[in-house]
């Protein structure tokens, strides 16, 4: 499995706790985050950085809180390859 | 076993009404004070502690919760509250309960409500149980001032006098305060603190940042690592059953101890 399947495999299982009410299928890239789930309000939102700082070991600066960066799954799992490899 | 339920408001002083509920069996052996997280962390756990409350009332487990000053029902402004505040809201929950009874007492604690702990609250009861502790004010504030960033009121967090996070004013002291805040472990209350930690089903080990965390307990039999989904992250609202059964069983452990 290449580094960026395995970063996406654990985005997706902090996303399936947040969210149970969607299926594993659901989670597919062009999924959009930021402003399209209803459930993914400022405090999901605020929860999700905290899982992904704490089972990525890692730290989200707050410059790096953008939509861009948020906006589906493909976006977020593309820029933690990038801070974490 | 019937337990009576009963919301009151505790006066503290002349002009700190606090707002609290308090369940109670027929048969008392033992009574909780349940300590909520601060600010946004309450509305997470609220309906934890209330089927808490409901599961030790059948195990002849008293408990009480109640708003912090300046939030919920309690009287009072948010950003009148200060830290000596909510720790004398603690203290002084202690000293009512110890006024009615001499069953021991215990604190159940979650996450930033570890913040308001110290050792001058640790003696006044006989144990404490710490729900997913945030252990780190430094790493708390970030995420209420996040909540606020992506809310978009970035400019009230540089007001004078204080800031207003997710609806709450909080004057600048205490949210420097909390800032700093590191809980600390005196030796000698050590024993009396046992942190429960909720882990995924298929996460084997704590992360990095929770062991950190809990380094004090790591090897000791006072970290209990609990299969049980972390029912706060959740948009869904899901009981603790696991959670609340292994803080029921330490609980009753406790007071046979006793």
């Amino acid at each position: 499995m290449s580094e960026l399947n395995k970063i996406q495999q654990k985005l997706i299982k902090i996303l399936q706790v947040l969210m149970p009410s969607y299926e594993v299928d659901f989670w597919q890239n062009d999924v959009e985050l930021f402003g399209a789930l209803p459930e993914l309000d400022s405090m999901t939102i605020v929860t999700l950085i905290g899982e992904i700082e704490d089972k990525f070991d890692t730290e989200i600066d707050d410059e790096d809180i953008t939509e861009d960066n948020f906006l589906t799954v493909e976006s977020l799992t593309n820029f933690l390859e990038n801070k974490l490899v | 076993m019937a337990s009576t339920v009963s919301a009151d408001f505790f006066l503290q002083n002349e002009s700190e009404a606090i707002f609290r509920i308090t369940r109670s069996p027929s048969v008392i052996k033992a009574h909780v004070l349940f300590l909520q997280g601060l600010f946004e962390e309450l509305n997470i756990n609220r309906h934890a502690f209330t089927q808490a409350s409901i599961t030790f009332s059948k195990n002849q487990i008293a408990s009480t919760t109640f708003d912090y000053f300046g939030t919920g029902d309690s009287q009072g402004e948010s950003r009148q509250a200060t830290f000596k505040y909510w720790q004398n809201n603690i203290l002084s929950q202690i000293a009512c309960i110890k006024a009615r009874g001499t069953e021991p007492i215990f604190i159940v604690a979650f996450g930033s409500a570890a913040l308001l702990l110290d050792d001058d609250i640790l003696l006044k009861v006989n144990g404490v149980q710490l729900w997913h502790p945030e252990v780190k004010g430094a790493r708390f504030i970030k995420k209420m001032e996040r909540l606020d960033l992506l809310n978009g009121n970035a400019a009230l967090l540089k007001s004078k006098q204080y800031k207003e996070i997710a609806g709450y004013q909080v004057n600048n002291k205490l949210w420097s305060i909390l800032k700093d805040r590191q809980y600390q472990l005196d030796a000698k209350n050590k024993s009396k603190v046992t942190w429960l930690e909720c882990i995924e089903a298929n996460d084997e080990v704590l992360s990095k940042n929770r062991i950190r965390d809990c380094e004090l307990w790591v090897d000791s039999d006072k970290l209990l690592l609990i299969e049980q989904q972390k029912y706060w992250l959740s948009a869904t609202l899901i009981v603790p059953d696991i959670l609340i059964g292994y803080s029921l069983r330490l609980l009753l452990e406790n007071i046979n101890n006793e």
